[in-house]
């Protein structure tokens, strides 16, 4: 196949998926299942933060344990280098070096 | 006050680290990529203020022989542009703004900006391109970590955190997050902040940051 109507396959065939999935529950949903370093959906409560090991997370409106650190360079997740913690009313967060509570 | 040839010494040595290209205001790829990202943006209808961006914005893209590369492609008008733009090179480029070349904390602060989302490519590859594009929910679980990211090295150069919180709020709300995906921002960046305030090192950016200026500043004995 010529390369331009290859080409405009794969237009025709990128805004249909953007416009897709920037609109439609389902195509986003099946996306974001598919797509590695995307959380899965889980059930949480949206809004709730948790420690997951030493990383604070936070539950999206799609249920999903999204990590409140990003990844290095390298697509590592970063982590709280003196661990985790949740706040009284409940936000996770990194930490100090030697404890100590918020 | 981090003289902004320092932190660009740094910012080179952590290119070739960890294995990603520097493009630094002038290059013409830069142009390329700002109006493709424009173009992407006007697509999902989501604003984005293209002369703020030209000025202040880093942007982080994947290498050539990745699929994401046909992706960009495909954008409308300006995709080949974009992908040739990115085809120029086998490893994920950081495109760096003017600001940042004028200030080295600036500039500290869009390399680990952008650093984060190097490893979301490296990680999540073509897929989370288009997820990023798509999805205001991705787009946020992607921006947000990295503003923490933000809040960390600032308030370690000694920056209001909570002034920073509030900024990286207003920034992000230019970013077409949604409903859903502005509430997931904050609350990522509420971690953010309660690590701060309570002395933690979110990611351990912090003394990253401070290991880098002692070893580039460092006196030989």
């Amino acid at each position: 196949m010529p390369s331009k109507y290859l080409r405009a396959a794969l237009l025709a065939l990128s805004i249909t998926i953007l416009a897709a999935t920037a609109r439609c529950g389902p195509a986003r949903g099946a996306l974001m299942a598919a797509t590695p370093g995307v959380p899965p959906a889980s059930g949480c409560t949206t809004g709730n933060h948790r420690c997951n090991g030493a990383v604070p997370e936070v539950c999206s409106e799609t249920g999903r344990w999204w990590p409140a650190l990003p990844r290095d360079a390298q697509g590592a997740q970063r982590a709280c280098p003196a661990g985790c913690a949740m706040t009284a009313d409940g936000a996770a967060y990194c930490a100090p070096a030697g404890g100590g509570a918020r | 006050m981090i003289a902004p040839d320092v932190a660009l010494r740094i910012a080179r040595a952590r290119a070739e680290r960890h294995g990603y290209e520097l493009v630094l205001p002038g290059d013409p790829r830069r142009e390329a990529v700002l109006y493709g990202l424009a173009a992407a943006h006007a697509l999902t209808g989501s604003g984005w203020d293209l002369a703020y961006a030209r000025e202040h914005v880093g942007v982080a893209l994947p290498g050539v022989g990745s699929a994401a590369l046909g992706l960009l492609a495909a954008i409308p008008y300006v995709g080949p542009l974009l992908a040739g733009a990115a085809a120029t090179v086998e490893r994920p480029q950081v495109y760096l703004s003017p600001v940042a070349l004028r200030d080295g904390a600036v500039l500290l602060v869009q390399i680990l900006h952008e650093e984060g989302h190097v490893g979301d490519i490296r990680r999540g590859g073509p897929l989370w391109c288009l997820c990023y594009g798509a999805i205001g929910e991705v787009r946020a679980g992607a921006e947000a970590p990295c503003y923490v990211a933000d809040l960390a090295v600032r308030a370690r150069l000694g920056e209001d955190p909570r002034a920073l919180h509030d900024g990286a709020l207003a920034a992000l709300r230019g970013y077409g997050l949604g409903p859903g995906g502005e509430a997931l921002a904050a609350g990522v960046l509420r971690s953010g902040l309660e690590s701060v305030l309570a002395g933690g090192d979110p990611g351990g950016l912090g003394a990253e940051v401070s290991a880098e200026l002692e070893r580039v500043t460092a006196v030989p004995s």
